[in-house]
């Protein structure tokens, strides 16, 4: 016989498990209407909610695009025109991607350039994602290109741009892609640059708007709605358009750029076809015309420089948004560019018009063979190199597995035994043999870079290596590339929170990653340690919690029970003392305080005793099957450099760090980390009044 | 809210659309995410049409495997209907064609979208009313009752992200009202004030109310069907 209840509203017999002990019908019927007591409420929708929205009068529908409507609206505090875009319900069809949007949308808000439209606002109005941004009065490049004589990529209505034209097209594209620098240099992508999301104001000035969030709304209904909302793929990188959208770097925004800067000088975009599908394939497939093909008067350097950043290989591209907007400023002083190979040909050509007397077409027909001679020997050279690595991973492979399963179990004792071996160390080239990556080539006689890199553990020391070897691997590569030297950084894990404060006090680490907490107290002693970044979490937070049957439902039913915290120095632990301690609970007040190296051991420490006590963690190593009776928001972890790091490596860590995007990587990390920001030191100076009080609490 | 449709995609009203615009991807998607919450009505109207559980839980993932291919969307009324009329016209259409299932089965191993766990299911059945309800009729019950699961559970969802599951626990019962318990005391128990605690419970209603209506929604192709949806589930159950 099913176990029944009374419906806590009517009394009708419920089921025990009834949502709101409640039966169905009190809980169909709270549907309708509102109860007079709410009706006084503001927020109880006024009839004419057709015409405002949140705070937000909408004067006219402005746009439609794939993600949504653009109104033009009036905020009404403050009071100011704005653009209002919403995103189309169903469009952000899971919680992740509302979560993904609203991160995309709070970090492009976060972007202050005088050519990016600032986004005022990100919210969430009647169950519709919307943002706001700056109303630009003018029009977007895409209706300005018709201005500059062309209808379509055949047609010809007032002619081709001329040399002045061009110039004002590389004067406009600089600035666009400095903006568009500028995001990188903050970690945010635009994924989706295209001459309608370029907004030409009255004077001339181009403002990029729709950072990072349009291509992600976009995304979903791209690949379920064929054609209908796809848009135009003309603009998008190969590797974009291949549908590889979890490994976009900077040089897919380049791509763009340049796709723009092509449609600017010939009138159409690199590739179109007749259906999406049918230009996402020349896009992968074929090579661009040359801009010289349609548009004889196009310049060819100026050419060079858009087919350099429409090159099939993203590393072929520019390396950054800067480079490609210093070398169009060259070309705008008259100077030899720096864009690809090709690019010497052409130089020469002209140097050879201007120099009559000492061409000969053959000396030119040399100088075309030395190329492509040099060319060959180095194509030769990198197949006979992907030969030898690949016989030296062969030779490997057995022995690493041997290896591996040696050092996995050395490392875990040496952990066992925190008081042998303060710390576990694992240089690069064991690394890579672990992880079945190959490690970097070093040519003998060449000095390579050796780098130090530390954390604390908080899982076994072989765990934390799958967990950063993915980054480190990344670090090495990007380093090597942008320092031209190999880069070998070996890897430290230390024993306890302590070990690891007192090694980059002592500068006996080049880089590491700590907590927030550990970062300040190590800075007390040693403020020349430089923050480069700091992790930028999906809503990352710590709770104190306790067991679902243990009855406790307020902070000061803790009193007289125990409580288990993590590492002392940790700083869900220090804000978690001080807030009990605000609270008017200190030490003496709890029946027993204990400490565990890591969250988890929090939580199974709370979960195996009887005595139910309270627990600190960190909120994603807490289960549904625990109350959360206090959450609180920690500041992203940083990541450091000792005081007197090699500014030219600092530099470029926390330039490579902060264009990190690859999911694969970043997801390793758990807790939500999708990637990295630059941090002030004031967003850490809340945690030194909090140990203070962390102090006092286990004092009194 | 009436007047501004353009906004409304539910995730019923896609299906439709999806499905005439000749992209069943999309429709298989949006359908596929509501039969994920609205499986046990079905499991709940199979047991009661007398197959036993095993059979039950076949025919039960059979049935979604025949209702995520397109040909069946085809058969649904383009203007009207509600999902919940084409699941139940579906599932007796189905139970009627022996052949359709022995077709579903074959492909059965590919669609693991709508996963459940059988054996709760069963569980689940069990703790149902035992008198005599015909299967209509306890797919009407078993469709609110998981509807009202499904609200509760994203509220509860939404205070727990807050840091406020403490309080939401202590103060659903009040969802309807006072009457499960006077607010003076519940607030002396959580050291907050009578008009704390009433306050707390009229904002929880009021999102409780709209998470109800939007969950509605998407079951319903046009925002001015909830009201009429919510009606007619109303009416089912006192009939």
């Amino acid at each position: 016989m099913p176990q029944t209840t009374k419906c806590k509203n009517c009394g009708a017999a419920v089921r025990m498990d009834a949502p709101f002990g409640h039966c169905s019908k009190c809980l169909l019927e709270l549907g309708f209407g509102p109860f007079p007591e709410e009706a006084r409420s503001p927020a109880a929708a006024p009839q004419d909610q057709a015409r405002s929205f949140g705070d937000y009068d909408i004067i006219e529908r402005i746009g439609r695009g794939g993600m949504g409507v653009v109104f033009k609206a009036r905020q009404r505090r403050p009071n100011r025109l704005v653009a209002l875009k919403m995103v189309l319900a169903g469009e952000l069809a899971s919680p992740t991607l509302v979560q993904r949007f609203r991160i995309e949308a709070e970090a492009a808000a976060n972007l202050d350039h005088p050519n990016i439209v600032p986004i005022y606002e990100v919210g969430e109005s009647a169950q519709r994602h919307y943002f706001t941004m700056k109303l630009i009065e003018g029009i977007s490049l895409a209706q300005l290109i018709s201005k500059f004589g062309f209808h379509d990529g055949k047609e010809l209505s007032t002619g081709p741009p001329g040399r002045n034209v061009q110039k004002s097209i590389a004067t406009l594209m600089v600035k666009v892609a400095r903006a568009v620098h500028y995001a990188h240099q903050r970690g945010v992508l635009h994924r989706d640059i295209k001459p309608s999301n370029i907004l030409v104001d009255v004077q001339g000035e181009p403002h990029l708007t729709d950072f990072g969030v349009a291509k992600m709304v976009a995304h979903t209904s791209e690949l379920t709605l064929s054609g209908a909302v796809i848009g135009t793929p003309s603009y998008m990188a190969p590797e974009q358009a291949a549908g590889d959208t979890k490994h976009l770097t900077t040089a897919a925004d380049i791509y763009s750029l340049g796709a723009v800067l092509y449609e600017l000088l010939t009138g159409r975009p690199p590739f179109r076809g007749e259906t999406p599908v049918e230009t996402l394939r020349k896009v992968v497939e074929q090579e661009p015309e040359r801009p010289q093909s349609l548009n004889k008067i196009a310049d060819p350097d100026l050419a060079t420089i858009c087919l350099k950043c429409l090159e099939k290989d993203p590393r072929q591209r520019y390396g950054s948004a800067e480079a490609l907007a210093e070398d169009l400023e060259r070309w705008l002083r008259d100077e030899p560019i720096l864009a690809h190979r090709a690019s010497r040909a052409v130089r020469f050509k002209r140097w050879a018009r201007r120099n009559p007397l000492l061409t000969a077409t053959s000396a030119g027909l040399v100088m075309l063979m030395g190329v492509a001679l040099i060319l060959m020997v180095l194509m030769f050279a990198e197949r006979r190199r992907t030969e030898e690595l690949s016989a030296e991973w062969r030779r490997t492979e057995e022995m690493r597995l041997d290896w591996r399963e040696k050092k996995a179990l050395e490392m875990d004792d040496m952990a066992a035994n925190p008081g042998k071996y303060p710390s576990v160390k694992i240089d690069s080239r064991e690394r890579h043999f672990m992880t079945g990556t190959l490690a970097p080539k070093v040519i003998p006689g060449q000095k390579p870079i050796r780098l130090l890199f530390g954390v604390y553990p908080h899982l076994k020391p072989t765990e934390m290596v799958e967990m950063f070897a993915p980054t480190l691997d990344y670090l090495e590569r990007s380093l090597a590339q942008r320092l031209s030297k190999p880069v070998l950084i070996d890897f430290v894990v230390f024993n306890s929170y302590a070990a690891g404060e007192l090694a980059l006090e002592k500068g006996q680490v080049d880089l590491m990653r700590v907590g927030p907490g550990s970062f300040v107290l190590a800075r007390r002693n040693n403020p020349g340690i430089q923050l480069l970044v700091a992790q930028r979490h999906n809503d990352f937070g710590a709770v104190i919690f306790v067991s679902t049957n243990s009855g406790v439902l307020a902070i000061a039913e803790l009193r007289g029970r125990p409580i288990v915290f993590g590492d002392s120095n940790s700083t869900a632990t220090i804000l978690a003392k001080a807030f009990l301690l605000e609270s008017g609970l200190s030490k003496k007040d709890f029946s027993s305080v204990t400490h565990r190296a890591g969250h988890s051991l929090v939580v199974d420490a709370v979960k195996s005793n009887p005595n139910h006590p309270a627990g600190v963690a960190k909120e994603t190593a807490v289960g549904k099957d625990m109350r959360v009776l206090h959450r609180y928001p920690i500041v992203g972890m940083p990541w450091v450099a000792r005081s007197d790091l090699d500014p030219e490596i600092a530099k470029a860590l926390k330039q490579i760090l902060l264009t990190l995007q690859d999911e694969s990587i970043l997801d390793k990390f758990k807790d939500g980390v999708t990637g990295f920001k630059e941090e002030s030191l004031e967003a850490y100076q809340p945690i030194e009044p909090a140990i203070e009080k962390a102090i006092l609490f286990g004092a009194m | 809210m009436n007047g501004t449709p353009e906004f409304l995609t539910t995730h019923w009203s896609m299906v439709l659309t999806a499905r005439n615009q000749g992209s069943p991807q999309a429709a298989q998607e949006a359908l596929a995410r509501l039969c994920r919450v609205y499986w046990y009505p079905i499991y709940a109207f199979v047991r009661r049409r007398g197959y036993d559980p095993h059979e039950a839980q076949d025919l039960t993932q059979d049935f979604f495997v025949h209702v995520l291919e397109d040909e069946i969307l085809k058969s649904v009324d383009p203007v009207k209907g509600k999902f919940r009329s084409f699941l139940l016209v579906s599932v007796r259409n189905f139970l009627a064609k022996a052949w359709n299932r022995q077709q579903a089965a074959k492909r059965g191993g590919q669609f693991t979208f709508v996963s459940w766990d059988a054996e709760s299911a069963e569980s689940c059945y069990q703790q149902e009313p035992s008198h005599d309800l015909t299967p209509e009729k306890i797919f009407e019950q078993t469709w609110a009752a998981v509807l009202l699961d499904e609200v509760r559970k994203k509220l509860s969802l939404e205070y727990a992200a807050e840091g406020r599951g403490g309080l939401f626990e202590a103060v659903e019962g009040c969802l309807a009202g006072e009457k499960a318990g006077p607010y003076a005391k519940m607030g002396a128990r959580l050291g907050m004030t009578e008009g704390a605690i009433k306050m707390a419970v009229l904002r929880m209603r009021k999102r409780y109310r709209e998470l109800l209506r939007s969950e509605v929604a998407h079951s319903v192709g046009r925002l001015d069907e909830v009201e009429e949806e919510l009606r007619d589930l109303l009416a089912c159950l006192s009939r």
